[in-house]
């Protein structure tokens, strides 16, 4: 009987069947009516009272989340005890409060129901106690051979912790061996200072005060080690204001630092190191150094004698570099050999940036060598039988190791294997033990940026699916097995504190950053290691033939995450593709092969093959085709995995691949068509040169026309944003981050196809010029918040009206779908739920909405706010303290991610605000002017410095 | 025909039949706030802890109730689920009275700051043996008082007195609050609904 009935009951201690019949009636009739009435539910209160946390208010946490091993400090936003969204930490070196597409989604990769849940030993569920006491016999066997049979294969990380139980590991298993292994490991660069300086070093580059930058195939803004804290100080440095820089590139393929170059190149990978050495040459005569020897010189000519080297103005580029002397950088990309970066930290020298533009610190990864050559080492380790226990902490090895290890097979090969990872992957299929790892955002553990702060990463929410931390597993093999995640890390810090753990432990916790001060090295550089392998290199022939260049990808990386539908869903920012990569040719090469975009090719690396359809790509080298890593996955199928010709002796390209058509077509999924603005004043580009001629071509851009309506007056907050093309990379953080803000739904590939992309803000990217050497320009385009908005007037049912500070709303409860709205939008931003693209959700997922925005049903048009939930959360909260909105307070989502700053958000009635700042800039322009459609979002026209000795 | 068929359901929806109004609703355990507010006189804040600082005002944990009933009446059979409840871990499922649609956004905090009285929109709950909703909290009584907040509106120090009674001129002391405590009530459709 229930508690109500017993207490409450209905009819008194006895009743008539008259009475009862009566009641009965009444209530049937009643409850006809009853299920008809609004709806309620049941209130479930705590059992005890949350401590610290305020149901209704978000609760920040400061965290770190890895990019390259490295650290990048973030702050955990939670609501009721779950992370909803991730933030750069303002006080982290690395993040300067910004994020990457990689850092928004990882959101979207904590709550994934397709995680991995249950320890798994030869395919069958265990429990991790049993794991335990496996590893705690085998960790005593082990050691009665000091370890002969430990193996550990580790993702090279910068965890001071991680790295101190790594070495006592090492200590107490002599006989043992860590090999690192990552697919997308900065140790060419390292290698390349053990070339110039006789050890390695951490190369930390600030381009604060770089007048003239030049990128050898290095993608520095985006696909790079402190990509947001150099894309923060680049951007910084485009504004006219700030005397712009000069950035000249030479790449392979069109990456996101490519976009942005004010000169570019494009030569095969392959061909960029003899482009290196002559510009050494060239950078030698200009200085007029004498610092290198005749000879070495001669040896630079001779290594550089090849027809790409004679298509770039070496001299042009080498006078600019002399002329900057301690004001500019030379940056090689990882994808280039240790040489190439050792003659990049060799200009470096030459022209005394060292100490201004390029400092060198100890080196943060662990790695003792090239991470194929220690893959190697362990493959022959198995040949030989020697491998009693591998254990396995890297990324997806078996998916992402070079083909020619075949690690698959010789995985089973290995009695006792050991592996950790997020989700089940090609790798967990061929080990004995499979440990779910814990996400990022429910662990304890610690990073290093490349500068040496320091941050503690603490967990936002607790472990969702039993999974378990790095250091616990490795626990077992220290006798610490058992040791709770937290208490392994703070263990590390007791140790390194001391008596200073209870005043600095907090301390870091909260600020989430922490600089151990340590002095810049200045290590000595001898050319002889150069001249020896430059000789080397002379010897060789300029190598013929159609190159194959594998790239790392501007959404998955290397593929670690391609199983975040998010990321695989966010467009491209240079090729705009989605759910899949192509293989990317120029369009000379596309004529020559006698191909077009979507036909299949079959492209062929000695016994190794794969398929991939073809996307032309304007500014693409001639004779190289390229391959994005990171797709073709166990659980993310689409997409051609070109891990499949990856061999340990050519890792990032290699040249004589042959390519032939395969006789069949596929549909590359885009939600952009059009390449070209066919001449209309979209996005706009001029040059400094030129831009006081443009500023008053603009001014015509910005005006209100005449207008039969009334015009409003605001008088109170009139918000306004404006987006700085200049700025503007094109990385699409600020798209991710919308997207996660304001509950975004994935739609997957055959409806983007269908161009139902729900991305609220996109990065449409555009060439000018020629197709073979393309300038490009991108421009993020979200709601315009007209105040004559085309669609205001057509809704029938008034569910998009326009409010009394200037934002043009979207009201989810009123709309019917007519889509007259985004019939009538001229910028056409306005996004359609088609389908119930929230609507199935399992408990996890429903767990990763944010609580400020409404979840959108089928039907439902929606739209860019302005961040409107932060807008009223800022109201309110400074209102309760009696106060008006400050500028800053409000930031919305795409404005608060930007590593760039490109987007700035505010009150255009505020004369102290920035946005109003850039609203009088005579650089701005209205998008679609001529409409009259009064946007409250304006541009600013891109400003690129090119040099004029180069024209 | 067709004309009722369409006016019936839109009348309805504008009843009591539909927004509850006025049906106490009965919960697990009879927790009456005659009792606890108007004889023991707490204070509405005791239990909705977060009415000031937070757009929900706050459900109690059992740990609230138990702060008191671990000592009173700790061996009462009508408080037996809650004991239940605090030891076990499982709460008490409360039947909530009032609720507002999901896309409906509501902030407590800026209401309590700007001099609405918990008693505008909730009634007397201290005289209420069980809770109900005496008040339609549809859109347009939200919108009645957003557009005329004057008569509405009370002093700070008496937003939590169930028994504060207004002046004879209310309207007068609501417009002075209005200017003493900045009161700008908007209209606009997001100040709800994001």
């Amino acid at each position: 009987m229930s508690p109500m009935k017993r207490h409450l009951p209905l009819f008194g201690a006895a009743t008539d069947r008259r009475t009862f019949l009566e009641t009965m009636t009444a209530a049937l009739a009643l409850a006809g009516v009853e299920g008809c009435a609004r709806p309620r539910g049941d209130a479930l209160p705590f059992d005890r009272n949350p401590v610290d946390m305020t149901p209704g208010r978000p609760l920040d946490y400061a965290t770190a989340l890895p990019f390259f091993g490295y650290g990048v400090g973030m702050v955990g936003k939670t609501r009721e005890g779950r992370p909803i969204k991730l933030e750069g930490n303002p006080d982290h070196p690395a993040s300067l409060g910004a994020a990457l597409a990689y850092q928004q989604a990882a959101i979207w990769e904590l709550y994934d129901p397709r995680r991995a849940k249950i320890v798994l030993h030869d395919g069958q569920p265990a429990a991790f106690r049993s794991f335990l006491n496996w590893m705690h016999r085998k960790a005593a066997d082990l050691g009665k051979t000091q370890g002969a049979g430990l193996r550990l294969l580790v993702d090279p990380t910068s965890s001071p912790s991680l790295k101190a139980m790594r070495k006592r590991i090492a200590e107490r298993y002599p006989k043992s061996r860590a090999y690192s292994f990552s697919p997308s490991a900065p140790d060419a660069r390292y290698r390349g200072t053990e070339l110039l300086f006789g050890e390695r070093h951490e190369v930390v580059y600030d381009l604060e005060a770089a007048d003239v930058i030049v990128s050898l195939d290095a993608d520095f803004l985006l696909t790079e080690p402190s990509s947001i804290r150099l894309m923060r100080q680049f951007a910084d440095r485009r504004v006219p204001e700030n005397k712009p820089n000069r950035l000249y590139v030479v790449e392979c393929s069109l990456t996101t630092t490519g976009m942005n170059a004010d000169h570019r190149f494009r030569a095969r990978s392959v061909d960029i190191a003899p482009i290196g050495y002559a510009l050494v040459a060239a950078l030698a005569k200009a200085t007029g150094t004498n610092e290198l020897s005749s000879s070495f010189v001669e040896t630079l000519r001779a290594a550089s004698k090849t027809p790409a080297v004679e298509r770039i103005p070496i001299e042009g580029i080498a006078r600019d570099l002399a002329r900057a002397r301690g004001r500019s950088v030379v940056i090689a990309g990882l994808r280039q050999p240790p040489l190439v970066h050792a003659v990049a930290a060799l200009m470096n020298e030459l022209l005394g940036n060292v100490d201004k533009t390029v400092r060198y610190l100890p080196a943060r990864l662990e790695s003792t060598g090239a991470q194929s050559d220690e893959l190697g080492e362990l493959v022959r380790d198995i040949d030989r039988g020697e491998v009693e226990v591998l254990l396995i902490d890297a990324f997806d090895p078996v998916y992402s190791a070079p083909v020619d290890f075949d690690l698959g097979r010789r995985l089973g090969k290995v009695p006792h294997t050991v592996y950790t990872s997020l989700f089940a992957d090609e790798t967990s299929r061929n080990c004995e033990w499979f440990v779910p790892k814990a996400h990022e955002l429910e662990s304890w553990g610690d990073y290093q940026a490349q500068d040496g702060t320091v941050s503690i990463v603490q967990p936002l929410i607790e472990p969702l699916f039993q999974g378990r931390t790095q250091h616990e597993l490795l626990a077992p093999l220290l006798d610490e097995g058992g040791g709770s995640a937290r208490e392994l890390v703070e263990g590390h810090w007791r140790e390194e504190w001391k008596g200073r753990f209870d005043t600095e432990w907090p301390k870091a916790l909260v600020k989430g950053a922490f600089t151990e001060q340590e002095q810049a090295e200045r290590p000595n550089s001898s050319t002889d290691r150069l001249e020896t392998a430059l000789r080397e290199a002379a010897r060789q022939p300029a190598p013929e033939g159609i190159e194959l260049a594998l790239h790392l990808d501007a959404r998955v990386l290397d593929g670690r995450y391609a199983y975040n539908p998010q990321l695989q869903e966010l467009a491209d920012p240079v090729t705009r593709l989605t759910w899949g990569n192509a293989a990317l040719l120029s369009p000379a090469t596309a004529r020559r092969l006698e191909v077009k975009p979507g036909d299949v090719i079959v492209i062929e690396n000695g016994d190794k093959s794969v398929q991939a359809p073809v996307y032309v790509l304007p500014g693409h080298a001639d004779d190289s085709v390229s391959l994005s890593l990171g797709y073709g996955r166990l659980g993310a199928p689409h997409g051609t995995n070109a891990y499949l010709l990856r061999t340990s002796d050519a890792l990032w390209f290699r040249v004589g691949v042959t390519l032939r058509k395969a006789g069949k077509r596929e549909v590359l999924v885009t939600p952009q068509g059009h390449e070209t603005m066919e001449g209309r004043p979209i996005a706009l580009s001029t040059t400094l040169q030129g831009l006081e001629e443009e500023r008053t071509h603009l001014a015509h851009m910005r005006e209100p026309l005449p207008t039969l309506y009334q015009t409003w007056h605001y008088e109170g907050h009139r918000w306004g944003m404006m987006v700085d093309l200049s700025r503007c990379t094109g990385c699409s953080a600020c798209v991710v981050a919308c997207h996660v803000e304001n509950n975004g739904p994935i739609v997957g590939p055959k409806d983007i196809a269908r161009g139902r992309d729900m991305h609220w803000l996109r990065i449409d990217r555009y060439f000018e010029g020629t197709a073979d050497e393309p300038s490009t320009i991108v421009q993020p385009v979200m709601c315009q918040h007209c105040e004559m908005a085309p669609c205001e007037y057509v809704c029938p049912v008034n569910a998009t009206v326009h409010s009394d500070e200037g934002l043009n709303e979207m009201v989810y409860n009123r709309c019917v779908g007519t889509r007259y709205c985004s019939n009538n939008c001229p910028y056409k931003v306005r996004r359609f739920n088609w389908f119930d693209y929230q609507g199935r959700k399992t408990p996890v997922e429903k767990m990763r909405p944010n609580p400020e925005v409404t979840l959108r049903s089928r039907g439902v048009m929606e739209k860019c706010t302005y961040c409107v939930q932060r807008i009223e959360r800022a109201r309110i909260d400074a209102r309760v303290q009696g106060r008006n909105i400050e500028d800053g307070d409000v930031k919305t989502a795409c404005q608060q991610t930007c590593p760039a700053s490109a987007i700035v958000f505010g009150d255009l009635n505020d004369d102290q605000s920035r946005v109003r700042d850039l609203y009088d800039d005579s650089r701005r322009y209205d998008l679609l002017h001529e409409l009259n459609t009064r946007p409250r979002t304006g541009y600013l026209v891109r400003v690129k410095n090119p040099n004029p000795e180069l024209a | 025909m067709v004309l009722v068929g369409l006016l019936a359901p839109m009348i309805f929806v504008r009843t009591p039949f539909y927004s509850r109004e006025g049906y106490p609703v009965y919960q697990p355990v009879q927790f009456d706030h005659r009792h606890h507010v108007a004889d023991d006189g707490i204070d509405c804040r005791y239990c909705h802890t977060t009415v000031e600082k937070s757009s929900t005002a706050g459900f109690p944990s059992v740990q609230t109730c138990m702060n008191c009933h671990s000592q009173v009446w700790n061996e009462s059979p009508a408080l037996r689920p809650v004991r239940e409840a605090y030891f076990t871990g499982m709460p008490i499922r409360w039947q909530r009275v009032h609720r507002l649609p999901d896309f409906v956004y509501f902030d407590h905090s800026i209401h309590i700051a700007k001099g609405v009285g918990c008693v505008e929109c909730h009634g007397r709950v201290d005289e209420m043996p069980l809770v109900m909703q005496t008040t339609p909290m549809t859109m347009g009584f939200c919108l009645e008082c957003h557009r005329d907040p004057a008569p509405r509106l009370r002093p700070k120090e008496a937003i939590f007195d169930r028994a504060w009674k207004p002046p004879a001129d209310r309207r007068a002391l609501g417009l002075e609050l209005m200017d003493r405590y900045d009161v700008h009530t908007r209209t606009s459709c997001t100040t709800c609904h994001r």
